[in-house]
């Protein structure tokens, strides 16, 4: 219990924190409401990056909403569901997305030699670890799933 | 399934009710209706063993196999 809450709590506050700073990058350069200061102007291949690398983000957050819905479930002590397993293989295919075009952008960059340095480096995470840890969490899914179709024979088990 | 379960018929045959079958071999009424509406996927052989003991029957009386 006391670990599902933790978990819980850990997860909102990394979302919420990610969100406001999804809204600080879109304040901050495509709407300039906050001045940035001593930046270069970026060309169209800085903006393509830009913008991939926002949808990157969104990727992310919304697999880190899903993981939100699988803490919940942990907390009411649901874990054999199918929100669960559902939750969890759409965080894991995320995830994977996420890392694998965050590695694309990092090849692009070192190949291109482009520097943009007011992107967020992949949200503080490798993109390896976080194709591991999408994946990590399709297989759970599955893993999850064979787990359900048991405890439902098992239950039909007169 | 391929494999049906004659419950009722042996039932009727020994003039007993769901419930006192359930009472007598030991499991609820819930778990006798899932087997005697053939949503059950398993019958342990110690439920059928006490189904047959309490019914004077065999398990061929009870289960049947009917090709589709």
């Amino acid at each position: 219990m006391k670990n599902s809450l933790l978990f819980k709590s850990l997860i909102d506050i990394f979302f919420l924190l990610h969100v406001i700073g999804l809204i600080a990058l879109f304040m901050r350069i495509p709407l300039g409401f906050i001045p940035v200061k001593n930046m270069e102007p970026l060309h169209l291949s800085g903006w393509i990056l830009l913008i991939i690398n926002c949808i990157v983000y969104i990727i992310f957050l919304r697999g880190l909403f899903f993981l939100r819905k699988i803490a919940r479930e942990f907390l009411l002590n649901k874990t054999l569901t199918k929100i669960v397993v559902n939750s969890m293989k759409i965080t894991g295919n995320q995830f994977t997305l996420a890392g694998l075009i965050s590695l694309i952008i990092i090849l692009t960059e070192k190949l291109f030699d482009l520097h943009i340095e007011t992107i967020p480096k992949s949200f503080s995470i490798t993109p390896f670890f976080l194709i591991i840890v999408g994946l990590f969490f399709t297989i759970q899914s599955q893993t999850l799933l064979k787990a359900i179709k048991i405890k439902d024979e098992n239950d039909l088990m007169v | 399934m391929a494999i049906t379960i004659n419950l009722d018929m042996m039932l009727v045959k020994r003039k007993m009710k769901s419930y006192e079958l359930a009472r007598q071999i030991g499991i609820t009424s819930a778990n006798l209706s899932i087997l005697k509406s053939g949503k059950a996927k398993a019958i342990r052989l110690s439920t059928l063993d006490t189904i047959c003991k309490v019914l004077e029957c065999q398990p061929g009386d009870i289960l049947e196999y009917i090709n589709d």
